[in-house]
């Protein structure tokens, strides 16, 4: 686990939900990973994006996949969309030579050429992989065996398994792994691997609520107090939109959404106020009250 | 007579499909049986129906429809193509239709925002002061500025205002 | 220009016409492009009218149901006469579904137990016989479609599902559109000597296909793989080139063998569906029945016979590229059953018992196999997407036949039964009542046996 690796927050922690951005530096020093800059541009958004124009996201990938190589590191991404980006931009290019050809004769305006040295990590895979669950276990100082905790890996994690080749698509066992390290406890909900219903509320909200109202259903009657994920897209619909839910469907939530990242900071006896979490949208006081000593 | 098959489309779909194993589809409806949207928006989306018109070559019965959201409707979460017994990547060939949908100027504006953001700050979301002083807040060090010059070049080359109709 | 289309009941229940109108208010897209001139359950024109039509008048025929009696084989080889396409609608008109058993008995037995013996007969006046006379004669066996005429497209199922039917009528519908190319020149035209890709050694279609419309440009960097159809007017001089050049490959690699298959999916319009079998679709013929293409010599060359378009140079290429694809084992053909699309969980496929599926609840989350229950899943082909086990908590019966590969699905499924069953094969055969009514249920009569079969008399 020696060398540095360059952070890939993404836009949506980088530039609007910065103290995401705070609890995984922290974490990430804690834990003894090392991790640099570097002036990555949108990743781009594989949802968004990708649907616009496919040739434009490919070149953009590439672009940033060309910055790391250029470095000669590796990348640990924040977020499953920059992660799926960015590991099925490497995987399409180092498969396909038409398409690699196609996409250099483009980079070559800017003076790079993708070449496939660099690798991805979401960071899930790094902290089980490369800091490991026990490593995690001995930084915890603080009991949060009073969590119940719901995990939400979300879509663009293990899903299309073919490109991201990591944990299992429908029932992802690497996010729970780590959530019990921290000793909080893991709670099995049936709609674990659904979406959390994103990317459907670009177009119509109505549905992106719809799909959101049956995941917490499912998660309110498993009895979970907290929500753990890894994407700041999932973070946003599920810690922001649970008021949206009572108003369309009159049904109350109100279970608090941690990010990994925050779980582990507050395992590892950083304060609430310290990873601010009252900027969350739904109360987190829940959390301070299930935290122990 | 609306049962011409566009053949440009069914050439550009096996360029995406046919990889080098011929896979048909079976139209079994497992696709459809997991997708989540299908299933909250019932008769308005279903990925099903969407293979059925691609390989027909019959893209125009999706990109006619008045309801944007039978394209539209697909959030690229990758369920139907795990679950699909013949492994037909549908998000790959939906996305796609899409392109054609963005090129046609029938994409929400969601999408054609996002994408017109990207183009002038090389970021879909921009960073703003407010965020620049928030970071500082935490202590966690100022984001390195992308190259935006950089990314018009390339945006340049893949005539990507061309395909949003920005252009006169 | 709507397209003409005929709908016959044989021996059947109906229910496949019941599936297609199950979908809907769907249909509306569909019907404004049809002309129904015969579909007794719904319309009422006579057979009068059919038989009166031109031979090959009526684009698409429809026959749902099996050759029960005479009527039944009449109707059929009239179909065949005044249709262009025929489709074999159902697990009766493909397989002989349940009919099918039928053929386990004498003729005479079965209508003595119809007319005769039946519970429901009780007056006086049964005189021990049944009717001959307004009836139309009971085959001897109980016949598919297949055994009369040539079928073109089979939909197997009892049903099919809706949207099964619904895309192969979509389908038959693309294949009416007029070309959209314009197939009274080739895309080499004007293309000057030496230039184009074949000519250069490369794999290039454009000396036998349609340019657009609109003469769109041939790029000469990239190999033309038919999108605008075949054309008319093939350049003779590199169509030659073409066939020698493909004649001289002794194995096809990967990336020119997916050229041809993308040659041979735009060219000639295949669907990209597996529900159905569509005899026009060389790729699925070669893929699932290769013995049913012949092969035949140009010259030294070896190819398989292909005769759809009437032009020879065109028809030799097909054929020279369907048998290196054979050849070169670059064939590829993904095929699937029910098992694919079922949401069950296995974890060990074996079992030491054997339940009929009436006795206890079964697990809704175990393979039906584990739990000893039989079901035909891994000898049936998909397309239903497993809704029996899926939805109904029911174990699969097969009726979607087997893979067109497989001759008998029973023979196939015992085979796969006995491989898994760990218990004591003494208990099976206890247990087994009625093995042709379990393992054959929809495909006695196509089956090896196809029914009961007598010594020869001696």
């Amino acid at each position: 686990m020696a060398e540095s690796k360059l952070l890939f927050p993404g836009c949506m922690i980088g530039n609007r939900i910065p103290y995401l951005e705070a609890s995984a530096r922290k974490v990430f020093e804690k834990l003894g990973v090392k991790v640099e800059d570097a002036p990555f541009s949108c990743c781009p958004d594989p949802v968004g994006f990708q649907s616009t124009d496919k040739e434009s996201w490919l070149a953009l990938g590439a672009r940033n996949l060309c910055i790391a190589e250029q470095m000669g590191k590796n990348i640990v991404s924040l977020c499953n969309g920059c992660t799926q980006t960015l590991t099925a931009v490497n995987h399409e290019l180092k498969n396909n030579p038409h398409e690699k050809e196609k996409i250099n004769k483009i980079l070559k305006k800017v003076n790079k050429e993708f070449k496939g040295t660099s690798n991805v990590y979401h960071f899930v895979k790094l902290l089980k992989e490369e800091v490991g669950v026990d490593k995690i276990k001995s930084t915890v100082t603080k009991s949060l065996s009073n969590l119940k905790v719901a995990c939400h890996t979300g879509c663009h994690y293990a899903r299309p398994s073919s490109i991201m080749q990591y944990d299992d698509p429908f029932e992802p066992k690497v996010l729970r792994e780590l959530v019990a390290a921290t000793g909080a406890k893991v709670v099995d909900y049936t709609e674990e691997a659904l979406c959390c219903g994103t990317g459907a509320s670009n177009t119509d909200p109505n549905v992106g609520l719809t799909v959101l109202k049956r995941k917490m259903d499912s998660i309110k009657k498993a009895g979970a107090n907290a929500i753990c994920v890894i994407c700041p897209s999932c973070f946003q619909q599920i810690d922001g939109n649970q008021k949206a839910l009572t108003k369309q469907f009159g049904t109350e939530y109100e279970i608090p959404v941690l990010y990994l990242t925050e779980l582990l900071a507050l395992a590892m006896g950083y304060s609430s106020e310290e990873i601010d979490l009252k900027s969350h949208r739904t109360k987190t006081e829940i959390i301070d009250k299930n935290i122990g000593g | 007579m609306t049962f011409v098959p566009n053949l440009e489309f069914k050439k550009l779909l096996l360029d995406v499909h046919l990889r080098d194993e011929i896979k048909y589809c079976y139209q079994c409806n497992r696709c459809s049986d997991v997708c989540p949207v299908a299933a909250a928006a019932p008769g308005r989306y279903e990925p099903r129906t969407l293979i059925m018109a691609s390989f027909l070559g019959l893209p125009q019965l999706a990109l006619g429809s008045p309801d944007k959201f039978m394209i539209w409707g697909c959030q690229v979460c990758d369920t139907c193509d795990e679950i699909c017994p013949n492994h037909i990547e549908l998000t790959e060939i939906f996305t796609l239709i899409k392109n054609i949908a963005v090129q046609q100027g029938k994409a929400p504006d969601y999408y054609t925002s996002q994408a017109k953001t990207i183009l002038q700050f090389g970021k879909a979301i921009p960073m703003q002061p407010a965020i620049e002083r928030r970071r500082q807040k935490f202590g966690i060090p100022p984001e390195p500025k992308c190259n935006v010059d950089e990314i018009k070049a390339i945006l340049t080359e893949t005539k990507l205002s061309k395909k949003l109709n920005m252009e006169g | 220009m709507s397209a003409k289309v005929a709908f016959m009941q044989l021996s059947s229940c109906w229910g496949c016409h019941q599936s297609l109108l199950n979908a809907h208010l769907g249909l509306l897209k569909v019907l404004p492009e049809l002309e129904i001139v015969y579909w007794p359950a719904v319309v009422d024109f006579k057979l009068e009218s059919l038989k009166k039509r031109q031979d090959g008048e009526i684009i698409v025929g429809f026959i749902e149901g099996a050759i029960r009696n005479e009527q039944d084989r009449q109707n059929t080889l009239l179909m065949r006469k005044k249709c262009k396409i025929i489709v074999a609608l159902g697990a009766c008109a493909v397989h002989g579904s349940v009919l099918g058993l039928a053929n386990l008995y004498d003729k005479e037995d079965l209508l003595r137990r119809k007319f005769v013996e039946a519970d429901s007969i009780g007056s006086s006046d049964v005189k021990g016989t049944w009717p001959k006379e307004h009836v139309p004669e009971t085959t001897d066996r109980l016949m598919v479609v297949e055994d009369v005429i040539d079928v073109d497209l089979k939909l197997p199922g009892c049903p099919p599902r809706t949207s099964n039917i619904v895309s192969a009528v979509l389908y038959l519908l693309t294949l009416l559109a007029p070309p959209q190319g314009d197939p009274s020149k080739s895309v080499y035209d004007g293309v000057p000597k030496g230039e184009s890709l074949v000519e250069k050694g490369e794999l290039c279609f454009g000396s036998i296909c349609a340019p657009s419309k609109d003469g769109s440009v041939y790029n000469k960097h990239e190999p033309w793989l038919g999108t605008y159809g075949l054309t008319n007017k093939p350049d003779m001089d590199r169509a030659k080139k073409l066939f020698e050049l493909l004649s001289l490959k002794t194995k096809l690699t990967e990336e020119e063998a997916v050229k041809i298959k993308k040659f041979l999916m735009l060219a000639l319009n295949l669907p990209g569906f597996e529900f159905m079998y569509f005899k026009g679709d060389p790729l699925q013929v070669l893929a699932k029945r290769p013995e049913s293409i012949k092969e035949e010599k140009v010259g030294n060359t070896k190819i398989l016979v292909f005769k759809k378009t009437g032009i020879k140079i065109i028809d030799d290429i097909i054929g020279l590229c369907l048998l290196k694809l054979r050849d070169s084992n670059q064939l590829k053909f993904n095929q699937a059953t029910v098992c694919s699309t079922c949401e069950r969980k296995v974890v060990d496929k074996t079992t030491a018992e054997f339940k009929r599926d009436y006795a206890g609840i079964a697990d809704m989350n175990k393979c039906f196999l584990e739990q000893g229950y039989f079901c035909a899943g891994p000898a049936t082909k998909a397309g239903c997407g497993t809704i029996c086990p899926n939805r109904a908590n029911a174990p699969c019966l097969g009726c979607y036949g087997p893979q067109e590969n497989i001759k008998d699905q029973g023979a196939k499924m015992l085979s796969t039964f006995a491989s898994i069953f760990q218990g004591d094969p003494e208990v099976l055969k206890e247990k087994v009542l009625d093995p042709a009514g379990l393992f054959n249920r929809f495909t006695l009569a196509v089956s090896t046996l196809g029914g009961k079969i007598k010594d020869k008399e001696a």
